[in-house]
């Protein structure tokens, strides 16, 4: 759980997790074992992407970051009521200090305008990668499979008409379609980026 | 039919048909204020109205429909935060206190965590096909293409979207069958239009139910005059007055046979009067032949007071008939004018009612003539039967 070099210098930088603030802070999300693992990942996906939208470049540096200052209050003895709550505060006050990081490089660097690298999206970088999109679509069971390809098809003008057809065929309200199409499409990325490392 | 039958007849009338508009009502425009909300939430930022004109759309409906009921409307749009609440979020427009409240949310709520990924994949297709405006377009740029992993996740929505083109090139696009198109007419976004409908089809259910209990009931009330004593017609000699029967439903169809039918219970009386049907009814059909071995027969006991005809007479040409019972010898001994015909077509009979002691036994004849428009009297039918007493 290293930081990167843009990070904030935090006010007990040497102070590393311990196997007992992990266990404890383990323990908050859930008692049993298993369910505080998944908690634990799925509050870092979070995190890491609450981190995104707040324009972090290192996302998932920042969302260990984060846990590591909860266990850390948690071995200082804190009592913590509502560890989402909490999470959240520390994020945000992580977050405060990387802006104020980022304000100070800012003013070193004689206040040049902040490098915005906006890429285009291009297609020759799709391309390669549609082997894996394809392979993991593949992968997904049929009725799963087909939701996205029916949801995502390239249909010009008709895509609203389309999923509302689709909503139909399925049986459920067109929100609930939108929700699902998410998760599934979700549960595709993990695919893909574990396909795109091979 | 009794008067609260009326009344409750014409309540449920009023009531059904309330129930229908707002069946209706909800059906039409329930399904519009989805459309409305759903398309509000498809403006891009630049097109979206500004301060007092963002009021949410369940509020504009509150003040235009006062009773359409909060916790109804409110179902419309399931959540606080509006579609393009979340799109400001995501392209970093909102307020430090909006983002904050927000991003609490997204950590504690698994369902509110669904809807604001699904929103981005949202946001993140618009862009890719090219549907932001040219404002939006740049934020989209500056919030996502210039962070690796958000630019990452723009580049795996677009492939996502070129693999399912691909495989989908490789099939039709699906088709919802009938029974799911038919199913979709009463499928709701919102569950305030599902209640107006269920409340419409349980009272149309009732409707229905309280219409086949009012149309058995004067079924039962048909019959059970059908078992009553007509009154038919003066009887030459009589001292009382009969009155003559009003029009009626269709009856059964005559039976071809004598078939004498008792009377409801015989109620014994004090001065030892003999026991058994106080009445006796016979069918009748015309008959073209005067042939005292097929006459048709009636037997009736002492206790008989009132002999029943129902005379047959396949159609109904007159506005009302004479009837006339003679011995075949031809003497007269009953006779009744003005009575009107009941039932309709070949049902249509004549019913009449005979005190027994105005019929000794032996043969009748029966004629019946009907009085036309100009008043003249016509020849109808005759009928034979015999009585045995």
């Amino acid at each position: 759980m290293a930081l990167s070099e843009s990070q904030p210098k935090t006010r007990k930088k040497d102070w590393q997790i311990t196997q007992e603030g992990f266990d404890r802070f383990l323990n908050l999300l859930n008692p049993q074992r298993d369910l505080a693992a998944e908690k634990y990942e799925q509050l870092r996906k979070r995190l890491v992407k609450l981190f995104e939208w707040r324009g972090s470049q290192t996302p998932e540096d920042h969302a260990d970051e984060t846990f590591n200052r909860v266990a850390r209050k948690i071995v200082e003895g804190m009592e913590i009521r509502d560890i989402n709550h909490f999470v959240g505060g520390v994020a945000r006050r992580l977050f405060l200090e990387i802006v104020e990081e980022r304000e100070r490089e800012q003013k070193k660097l004689n206040q040049l305008p902040e490098a915005v690298a906006v890429m285009e999206i291009r297609d020759k970088e799709i391309d390669p990668r549609l082997d894996c999109f394809r392979s993991c679509l593949n992968e997904l069971p049929s009725p799963q499979r087909q939701l996205i390809i029916d949801y995502y098809r390239e249909d010009e003008h008709k895509r609203i008409e389309q999923r509302k057809l689709l909503a139909v065929a399925l049986q459920i309200p067109l929100n609930a379609l939108r929700i699902r199409a998410y998760r599934v499409r979700s549960q595709l990325d993990e695919c893909i980026r574990d396909c795109l490392k091979k | 039919m009794s008067v609260f039958a009326i009344a409750s007849r014409n309540e449920a009338s009023a009531f059904g048909l309330w129930s229908l508009v707002f069946g209706l009502w909800s059906l039409v425009f329930g399904q519009n204020w989805n459309q409305f909300i759903s398309s509000k939430s498809t403006l891009t930022h630049s097109q979206r109205p500004k301060a007092k004109d963002q009021r949410p759309a369940h509020e504009t409906l509150f003040r235009i429909f006062p009773l359409a009921g909060r916790r109804g409307v409110a179902a419309l749009t399931r959540d606080p935060y509006k579609q393009h609440e979340l799109r400001e979020f995501l392209l970093g427009e909102a307020s430090e206190e909006q983002r904050s409240a927000l991003e609490e949310r997204y950590l504690a709520d698994d369902e509110f965590s669904a809807e604001l990924g699904a929103a981005e994949d949202e946001l993140i297709e618009t862009y890719l096909r090219n549907e932001l405006s040219a404002g939006d377009r740049r934020k989209f740029e500056n919030a996502f293409l210039a962070q690796p992993r958000r630019r990452e996740r723009v580049l795996m929505m677009k492939g996502v979207i070129a693999a399912a083109t691909a495989e989908a090139a490789l099939k039709p696009a699906p088709t919802p069958s009938l029974w799911n198109n038919l199913l979709a007419l009463f499928r709701f976004q919102n569950s305030f239009a599902r209640y107006a409908l269920a409340a419409a089809v349980l009272v149309l259910l009732a409707f229905g139910a309280l219409f086949v209990f009012n149309r058995l009931r004067r079924e039962s009330d048909e019959r059970f005059a059908q078992q009553q004593p007509v009154p038919t017609a003066t009887v030459p000699g009589a001292a009382s007055p009969l009155a003559s029967p009003e029009p009626s439903q269709p009856a059964p169809t005559p039976a071809p046979s004598v078939s004498p039918i008792k009377s409801t219970a015989p109620s014994p009386t004090p001065n030892a009067e003999p026991t058994g049907p106080t009445f006796a009814t016979i069918f009748l059909r015309p008959s073209l032949v005067r042939d005292p071995r097929a006459a048709n027969k009636l037997a009736v006991g002492p206790s008989v007071k009132e002999i029943r005809l129902q005379l047959n007479l396949e159609r109904n040409d007159y506005k009302s008939y004479t009837v006339r019972i003679a011995t075949v010898e031809g003497r007269e001994v009953w006779k009744a004018d003005s009575i009107r015909a009941r039932g309709s077509g070949a049902g249509t009979f004549l019913a009449l009612s005979v005190a027994a002691n105005r019929l000794p036994a032996g043969d009748y004849l029966v004629e019946v003539s009907g009085l036309s428009d100009s008043r003249t009297s016509e020849s109808v039918a005759s009928y034979f039967f015999s009585l045995n007493k």
